[in-house]
């Protein structure tokens, strides 16, 4: 009976161990950074939406309160891939980061852009970064890619390529 | 082994085995298939099924990290121009440098001589260039660059000039964002008939945040919850934002902000904001509030240089609530005062009640009646000795009116006073039991001979035009300094409401409007205000970093939202 109780207990630890390590990799994924030039790239998570929906509730400014829904979808077959980056210029410089050199990049070897118009992420509470060039400090928040369903839950990468270098971080 | 020892380690074996099984099978779901960030929320919350706490909290919060964001930002700017090497000709161009104004950027540079900059944004017509010089001359730069158009590339002509008069030109090409939804979601299909009467600038308007040109192009807005209340009168030409959470009643952060978003101070009002901000003597500034259980029946004046909370009336206290005809005396929102103006050269102050159809003038603080601009009946006894007595051809009383505005001296009386009302006119007919005519909207110049205690009516624009522009809410109206008056009309049918904005000359011949709404199925669109300015101003400086940010929010009030 000892032996049975120390095997549960063997196990039992191995258990925590399994899931606070699998748990841990999955926020550990927040945590790569690659340099490029002036520039630090960070990725620090991302998401998968199938579309983004939101209550609202405006208040005219006669005190009515207006409640609206509003939604966000991609176009058929596709999802929103919402990636949280942290881009930040390390030193004084004239180099710039382009979103054009940014891509998120699935098994196959396809590339995909940044959205051009994102701004509908801040309707649904996420804190966006622009999508004009950054030149300046530190830039945390998420952009959009809409990607083909079937990629989002296969390996995808963060990729960056300008003048000063490229890299690129795995997603998952 | 004996028998029940083989049994043991068989048990054993079968626990290890579904333990390893049952872990591994968590791991892997809770590790592996799942996407990195998946089921994590968003940052921050969309408004929906907030208290008014936790909406002003959000907001207080914003702030917060705005000012953290705007401190960053500086020390960045700062950083470049010392370390970098840009030039006139190669300046550093930040897009959007503090992050909630995407049509505007910064262009940072050195000279080797002191000299003063110009800027030029091109219209796609002459009356919609933003031009501007700023008046110092400087060696180290940081130019403001307003008026960009959203989504291009808009090529902006720097001039330097040196104080022997040399000129240099350079062309920067600044790509802006494409604008956000719920400004690419409005219409503006503008007309501009008199282009040379046209009265420079744009058009701020009030619940976008946002203003746009002759052509109905947006040149500026403002990413974030506030409600804008612009004045040019304000120092050196800044806005002033509020936030809150339902603005009629509780607690509001006011910002003094300029159009890049640099936020120059913050402070706090526990009686709401819901209408209006005027300058008053001194620098203060008069607000229109709430405190109690009835609500947008309160003045208050702060100092903005303290933040301190200086005078309050409870107009509750001046104004009986008897007036059966108009509001029902029971309803918290017996009042709804709209608009506050100083009367220069006094410590008075003219007031508008929409619904008590009254425009009035006091003194403040304490609130005495010098008279009152309203239908005599329902008024009790004891205020017709303040009622004005109407005299001359073609007068009629406003009704549920807005924006009482003084005009200059139009006649050289120390006696007159010369008032703009935007008269919405809802119980006209009501008032006058006239159940077959039809409502509609104007704009009236009254002239009130305060000594003689009468008002004579000496324009009006809208009467003529019938229903076509009858706002049963909201609107307002201002001279432009050409002398046009520039209005916006919210205009209802059925339960849809779209915007109209006009300016009209001297002889009521209009010399531009824009018709303005959305692109859902109702188009509905609603505004309350609009304002011509010019986006730059005698305020506007190349030398933004030096000014940092005054925070006077209250401890206490950080503490007790938890933010810290």
């Amino acid at each position: 009976m000892r032996l049975i109780k120390k095997t549960l207990l063997l196990w039992l630890g191995v258990g925590c161990f399994a899931v606070l390590f699998a748990c841990g990799g999955a926020g550990n994924a927040a945590s790569e950074t690659a340099t490029i030039g002036a520039w630090d790239l960070a990725f620090a998570g991302f998401q998968v939406k199938e579309d983004l929906r939101a209550d609202t509730n405006d208040v005219q400014y006669s005190g009515v309160s207006v409640r609206n829904q509003i939604s966000e979808s991609p176009d058929q077959g596709n999802v929103f891939l919402l990636v949280h980056i942290v881009v930040e210029k390390k030193q004084a410089s004239a180099t710039v980061f382009y979103w054009d050199g940014l891509s998120i990049q699935d098994a196959d070897g396809n590339n995909y852009h940044r959205m051009e118009n994102d701004s509908f992420l801040e309707n649904f509470g996420y804190e966006r970064l622009m999508s004009t060039d950054l030149t300046l400090g530190k830039n945390d928040g998420y952009i959009c890619f809409e990607i083909p369903k079937e990629e989002a839950s296969k390996p995808l990468s963060l990729c960056y390529q300008s003048d000063e270098g490229s890299c690129s971080i795995k997603l998952r | 082994m004996t028998k029940q020892e083989a049994k043991a380690a068989w048990i054993r074996g079968v626990l290890a085995l579904l333990t390893l099984i049952l872990f591994v099978g968590l791991a892997v779901l809770f590790g592996l298939f799942l996407p990195a960030d998946q089921g994590r929320e968003a940052p921050t919350s969309p408004k929906s099924a907030l208290t008014d706490d936790e909406e002003f909290r959000i907001k207080l919060k914003f702030v917060m990290n705005q000012l953290t964001i705007q401190s960053e930002t500086e020390k960045s700017i700062r950083a470049e121009l010392d370390n970098g090497d840009y030039s006139f000709d190669q300046p550093l161009v930040v897009v959007n440098p503090y992050g909630i104004s995407p049509l505007t950027a910064v262009a940072i540079f050195h000279t080797e001589l002191p000299v003063r900059i110009s800027v030029h944004v091109p219209g796609k017509c002459q009356i919609t260039d933003v031009d501007f010089t700023f008046s110092e001359f400087a060696t180290e730069h940081v130019v403001p660059i307003y008026g960009l158009y959203a989504g291009k590339v808009n090529p902006v002509v720097l001039t330097s000039q040196t104080k022997d008069g040399t000129r240099q030109k350079t062309t920067l090409e600044i790509e802006t964002e494409s604008l956000k939804n719920s400004i690419a979601q409005i219409i503006l299909i503008a007309d501009t008939a008199q282009p040379e009467q046209y009265q420079p600038g744009l058009n701020f308007t009030y619940e976008a945040r946002a203003a746009f040109d002759a052509n109905g192009d947006f040149r500026w807005y403002l990413n974030g919850d506030y409600r804008s209340f612009l004045n040019d009168e304000y120092a050196q030409g800044h806005f002033m934002m509020v936030l809150g959470s339902s603005y009629d009643e509780g607690s509001v952060i006011f910002l003094e902000i300029d159009p890049l978003g640099k936020i120059y101070k913050a402070f706090y009002s526990p009686y709401a904001c819901h209408h209006d901000i005027q300058p008053y003597s001194g620098g203060n500034l008069l607000v229109t509030g709430s405190e109690g259980e009835t609500t947008e029946d309160l003045i208050y004046e702060i100092n903005p240089e303290t933040g301190e909370i200086v005078n309050k009336l409870d107009l509750k206290t001046i104004f009986a609530r008897v007036r059966k005809g108009l509001t029902a005396p029971e309803n918290p929102d017996w009042l709804h005062l709209n608009a506050i103006d100083w009367v220069r050269g006094s410590s008075d102050i003219v007031i508008s009640s929409r619904n008590q159809s009254l425009v009035a003038r006091i003194s403040w603080p304490d609130g005495a009646i010098r008279w009152m601009l309203s239908d005599h009946r329902d008024w009790p006894e004891m205020y017709q000795k303040y009622l004005l007595t109407p005299v001359g051809e073609g007068f009629e009383w406003p009704y549920n009116q807005h924006a009482p505005y003084i005009l200059p001296d139009q006649d050289n009386n120390p006696d007159t006073i010369d008032l703009l009302v935007y008269d919405n006119g809802n119980q006209r007919l009501e008032m006058n039991g006239d159940d077959t005519g039809e409502l509609y909207t104007r704009l009236v110049h009254y002239q009130i001979d305060e000594k003689l205690m009468t008002v004579s009516q000496i324009r009006q624009y809208g009467k003529e035009l019938g229903d076509a522009l009858y706002a049963s809410s909201r609107g307002n109206v201002e001279p432009a300094e050409n002398g046009d008056l520039i209005a916006s009309y919210c205009i209802s049918s059925g339960e849809t409401y779209w915007v109209e904005y006009r300016e009209i000359d001297a002889n009521s011949q209009l010399v531009w409007q824009t018709v303005a709404f959305n692109k859902s199925r109702t188009g509905e669109l609603l505004e309350y205000r609009v304002k011509r300015m010019q986006i730059y101003n005698d305020g506007s400086n190349t030398s933004i970093l030096d000014n940092d940010a005054i925070n006077m929010i209250p401890s206490e009030v950080l503490m007790q939202y938890e933010i810290n």
